[in-house]
């Protein structure tokens, strides 16, 4: 079997040891020649299957052909610039153990991009199986610049700027540049031995040395040296807690008109939903602290929770660890969803290409973006029917709800069609069936409309 | 190695190694005497019962 009529998964063409593609509906590693005698180290080593054994590596199997393997596929892909804190935060945490016990075989991790962790099951997942090669005496950790771009920096950023920071990686794919990072820190961080050395430190050395064209001599390293900076880079790194910040959405459920009992009677009705669907894929749109993801969690395979707001997506992540590893959060703002992005807009793919599933809910949703978001009504329902291949739910909030009488507050009401009569005829145009239920004691209504 | 690990990277990442290394040997240390202590001071204490 060879790659030849297979389609080449586009971020896979940097590391020349080999690249992923997809053939017949499966995921395939193609092993370079060059790749080949640390892959077969990576086997014989035992290192592959103890990976594998404890969760942090992407199954595979061997295939009838000895240069390919064949890969498990994560069902949705998400990206750093989707995670939450906690989860940048644990993807560099696998990433040093990956290296730390790369280094008890006599391998090293050549790499240290975000981009090879995803997320699955509720933890960080390793997806490169070429990342792993033979460790050359004296040599030291080629990818500690990397790992400063992709996660201390960032890291860094959030904690002590703004939890936004992280937006910084849409436009660094490469890694977040050091020098800038130093520029934006704090002037306390010079004051903390890490953040001096990782960050700072670290862009005064790479701006001295990078218009050098002589050699210069780097120390020699050694295994006890490289455990001392992995383990003291893990010691680091996993005290690095959430920031806490408060964000407009945290107190979102809260702060509304909704009564105990008509919040319940929505909680019961969309669980009567997911149970009958029982989809592949539920799609939580504006999730917020989870409370519908959860329900949907007990009947869907998988949920993709999506929200604008770093703070509930960190709350996504931790229901993903705990109680619902089915969940899958992702930080994303509608307005401005995830593009193609890197080379030909083709390297990371958007939003859009990988997020579709049975049902897509968008509860307490619509009216930011009718109102808020200044959204057209059919771009509304394009992007509940570009989204479902069966059903979506959505919630209409009045105007004369207290959370819309807010979004109108101080602007001027242009929203003529915000009625129910001209938001279901809207859903009619691309849904065929439109189920109305009114919410007790409210005047607000879900729609459960069907393709 | 297909990623620039850069000069300037490699020189503070074999300077952070060293600090760290000699941190390592500082703590275990600390961590002995601690211990010592400690016996110590269980080998003192009274039982009572």
């Amino acid at each position: 079997m060879g790659p030849s009529s297979a389609e080449r998964i586009p971020g896979s063409f940097r590391d020349p040891s080999g690249f992923v593609f997809r053939r017949e509906g499966k995921l395939f590693r193609k092993i370079s020649e060059r790749g080949k005698e640390d892959f077969g180290r990576f086997l014989r080593s035992g290192l592959a299957e103890k990976l594998v054994r404890e969760g942090k590596l992407v199954p595979f199997r061997p295939t009838a052909n000895d240069s390919v393997i064949e890969l498990e596929e994560i069902p949705f892909i998400t990206y750093p610039y989707e995670w939450s804190f906690s989860q940048l935060r644990d993807a560099a945490l696998l990433t040093l153990e990956l290296a730390e016990t790369a280094l008890a075989h006599d391998m090293i991790l050549q790499d240290a991009t975000a981009f090879n962790v995803t997320f699955s099951g509720g933890r960080p997942v390793f997806m490169d199986h070429g990342s792993f090669c033979a460790c050359r005496p004296g040599e030291g950790w080629g990818a500690y610049r990397q790992f400063a771009m992709h996660f201390l920096a960032p890291l860094l950023l959030m904690k002590h700027v703004d939890l936004r920071c992280l937006d910084l990686f849409r436009a660094h794919l490469e890694g977040f540049p050091l020098d800038l990072a130093s520029r934006l820190l704090p002037r306390r961080s010079w004051l903390s031995l890490h953040p001096l050395i990782h960050i700072h430190l670290h862009a005064l050395m790479e701006k001295k040395y990078s218009s050098g064209t002589g050699k210069t001599r780097i120390p020699r390293s050694s295994p006890e040296r490289l455990h001392a900076l992995f383990g003291e880079l893990e010691r680091y790194v996993s005290r690095l807690t959430f920031p806490g910040q408060k964000t407009d959405w945290a107190d979102y459920y809260a702060d509304n008109n909704y009564s105990k009992e008509n919040f319940l009677f929505k909680k019961e009705e969309i669980g009567r939903i997911c149970r009958r669907l029982s989809p592949e894929t539920a799609v939580d749109l504006g999730a917020n602290t989870g409370v519908f993801s959860e329900i949907a969690a007990k009947y869907a395979r998988r949920v993709i929770a999506a929200d604008i707001d770093p703070t509930a997506v960190e709350g996504l992540y931790r229901l993903a660890q705990t109680e619902y590893p089915n969940i899958f959060p992702v930080l994303l703002d509608l307005n401005n969803p995830t593009p193609g992005l890197g080379m030909f807009n083709r390297e990371r793919q958007d939003f859009y290409s990988r997020c579709r599933g049975e049902l897509v809910m968008g509860l307490a949703l619509m009216h930011h973006l009718r109102i808020t978001g200044n959204w057209p009504l059919d771009h509304i329902v394009r992007l509940f029917a570009g989204m479902t291949s069966r059903t979506a739910v959505v919630e209409f909030v009045p105007k004369s709800d207290s959370q819309v009488r807010r979004l109108l507050r101080s602007r001027d009401d242009i929203f003529d069609d915000w009625t129910i009569d001209d938001v279901v005829r809207a859903f009619r145009q691309k849904f065929g069936t439109c189920r109305l239920i009114p919410i007790p004691d409210s005047e607000r209504m879900l729609l459960e409309l069907t393709l | 190695m297909y990623i620039d690990a850069g000069t300037g990277s490699m020189l503070i990442q074999a300077a952070a190694a060293g600090v760290f290394t000699c941190l390592v040997f500082f703590r275990q240390i600390t961590a002995w005497f601690r211990a010592q202590f400690r016996r110590k001071e269980k080998g003192n204490g009274t039982v009572v019962g």
